[in-house]
């Protein structure tokens, strides 16, 4: 009771302990909410690349385009034991390729075979999955669905027209039959189509000069090849290249090496979080410094009257570890209110970039417990330790 | 057994230091259970670090400090703390009470640190009875800021023995007040003293105050000068 009156009269002080507090908290909750979203992207890219190897094209034919005829030769050589067409194209054409701040929005067809190969698994939220007999359909990724604005049953344009299209720009109305639950990486930004939209999709993206010349059931983006159980998949890749002319495979280390950047996006995020808790931390250390200053002589009172030093430490301790929670309160709700104003903002452009999960929750308050103790510890240790007699005389 | 027994009492502030100061200097006396006694002395006579020794707040540099037949110079800090909390009752000679709470919760702070078996009903039932005896029931929930210096001076006085001490302290209470309320908070005193034979120790730079009472101990530059009975106790 004593301690929540000292908070209420010392106005200006504990506003100024709790504003700190709160200013450290909700940027932690940012940044650690950004570096929680990039860690899943991450992590579901790395699972991905890491567990495939992507195969091109290398004879001079069109960027991005793979003849089917590579899967036989790519699929009879030791240690292979998928090789699937996968085709992917900007869904938004015009656009960046790369969002800065999250996935590129892609229309992608993956062979089904590899929903076994893949460790990238889905599930459906709504609606159903794609039948291979009928044309014209999409599943969408949860974020995909989010910013078009689509449910099941709606239609949608694919790819979209862009502000200022190309004269030969073509795109097609797809029945959105599915939308997959939230996985935080990949699949959340994929329109996933049937195979023969997604060839006459891509021989559509090709310029009119090389796109009368391919027969669109014999085109795929890239060969994906899954590995036989114990097989080196980098050196399959070196053998692939080796060994099927035409093609050129991807180490999927160096794919995986990629992804070091967004690592490194990751640890700056974190780092900078956790600089504005230590300056929250030293914020509540000062004030608490100041109020044992300001009240020496109620704590001399206090020892005067029997209370040992333990107990006037756990005083203080205790006060800011109130102070520190409800800074920390105020500041992960903040954290948590803003993260999701700028998702949403940012959800027609593709930029859901926070993700506040029970983890962030955790840590965040269990930071804020930590920042109270740590805050309240070296102010309570000065406290104890006061020379009651001094501090009785000063008047 | 006395209640109070000092021998040797030396206490020198700044040690170390250049310019150190003999606060105390081989005081010796001793005080019976009950008695009423005044420490006489100027500013800087060394009144209240003769209480502050006594009231085990200051560790004295030289000699002992007995309270009822405890030593009290081998104590952990915690043990005299505990000691504090328990046989000895303080007053101040202003801003005795804590601005934050109540007079009520200001007399139970001493159960409080004591521990709080001693707090809840009985404990607060006690509190009342005392701010009722010191004229202040009305005013349990007032805040110190409330109070007329008077009145938070009684308040103190009900602080102090709410813990049922066998020493009450008493630092120049009646520096801050007019010579009528200064009568009336040493009849108060002394009817305590009466009533429940609490020893009661008062610093005073008043010699019409110290003389009330039935002993005087004349301090000057941290030496007792004279000690006398003024009456029988």
């Amino acid at each position: 009771m004593e301690i929540i009156r000292n908070l209420v009269e010392g106005r200006l002080r504990t506003t100024l302990a709790i504003g700190g507090v709160v200013a450290g908290v909700l940027a932690l909750t940012l940044t650690s909410a950004l570096a929680e979203h990039f860690d899943a992207q991450v992590a579901g890219g790395v699972a991905y690349y890491r567990s495939s190897i992507q195969v091109a094209d290398s004879a001079g034919n069109y960027a991005g385009v793979i003849s089917l005829s590579k899967v036989d030769p790519i699929q009879k050589l030791p240690g292979v034991a998928a090789a699937l067409p996968t085709i992917t194209l900007l869904a938004k054409p015009g656009t960046t390729a790369i969002t800065p701040l999250g996935l590129p929005d892609t229309i992608v067809y993956a062979d089904p075979r590899e929903r076994a190969l893949s460790p990238l698994k889905t599930r459906l939220a709504a609606g159903h999955p794609l039948d291979p007999n009928h044309q014209g359909e999409v599943v969408l990724g949860a974020d995909l669905a989010n910013e078009f604005r689509v449910r099941v049953g709606d239609s949608l344009d694919l790819p979209v027209r862009p502000p200022n299209p190309n004269p030969d720009f073509v795109n097609h109305t797809f029945h959105v039959v599915g939308i997959l639950q939230r996985t935080r990486t990949l699949p959340d930004a994929m329109a996933s189509v049937g195979l023969l939209d997604a060839q006459a999709l891509l021989q559509e993206s090709l310029p009119a000069s090389f796109r009368d010349r391919v027969d669109p059931s014999s085109l795929a983006s890239v060969i994906t090849v899954y590995g036989k159980r114990g097989t080196d998949l980098d050196r399959l890749a070196d053998q692939i290249t080796a060994k099927v002319a035409g093609v050129s495979a991807t180490r999927p280390s160096d794919y995986v090496r990629g992804f070091d950047q967004g690592a490194a996006l990751d640890a700056v995020a974190v780092v900078a979080g956790g600089l504005t808790v230590l300056f929250a931390g030293l914020v509540l250390v000062d004030t608490m410094l100041i109020a044992v200053a300001e009240r020496s002589r109620e704590i001399a009172l206090k020892m005067l009257l029997g209370a040992r030093a333990w107990q006037v430490a756990a005083e203080h301790v205790l006060e800011a570890l109130l102070l520190g929670l409800l800074g920390g309160l105020i500041g992960f709700a903040l954290g948590v209110g803003l993260s999701n104003l700028l998702d949403l903002a940012g959800r027609s452009i593709g930029m859901d970039i926070f993700s506040v999960s029970d983890h962030v929750a955790k840590i965040t308050l269990g930071l804020t417990v930590a920042l109270g103790l740590a805050g309240g510890i070296v102010p309570a240790l000065r406290a104890a330790r006061m020379d009651a007699g001094l501090a009785l005389r000063a008047r | 057994m006395a209640a109070i027994e000092v021998r040797g009492l030396g206490v020198k502030h700044r040690q170390g230091q250049p310019n150190p100061v003999q606060a105390l200097d081989a005081v010796t006396l001793s005080v019976q259970a009950g008695e009423f006694v005044s420490v006489l002395g100027r500013a800087g006579s060394g009144k209240t670090t003769l209480l502050q020794c006594i009231g085990l707040v200051l560790r004295p540099t030289a000699g002992m400090v007995a309270l009822d037949g405890i030593d009290t110079g081998a104590l952990s800090n915690g043990q005299r703390a505990e000691l504090r909390g328990r046989r000895v009752g303080f007053v101040l000679r202003d801003r005795n009470l804590l601005p934050g709470l109540t007079v009520l919760e200001n007399v139970l702070l001493p159960l409080r640190y004591a521990g709080l078996a001693m707090l809840g009903r009985p404990g607060r039932a006690r509190a009342r009875d005392l701010l009722d005896l010191v004229g202040l029931a009305d005013l349990a929930r007032a805040r110190p800021a409330e109070l007329t210096v008077a009145q938070a001076q009684r308040a103190a006085i009900a602080r102090a023995l709410v813990q049922a001490p066998t020493l009450v302290l008493a630092d120049e209470p009646t520096g801050e007040v007019d010579s009528e309320t200064s009568d009336e908070l040493l009849y108060l005193m002394q009817q305590v003293n009466r009533m429940s034979d609490v020893t009661f120790i008062v610093a005073t730079q008043d010699h019409d105050v110290a003389s009330c009472m039935d002993r005087m101990i004349r301090l000057g530059d941290g030496r007792v000068i004279s000690d006398e009975r003024m009456r029988v106790a």
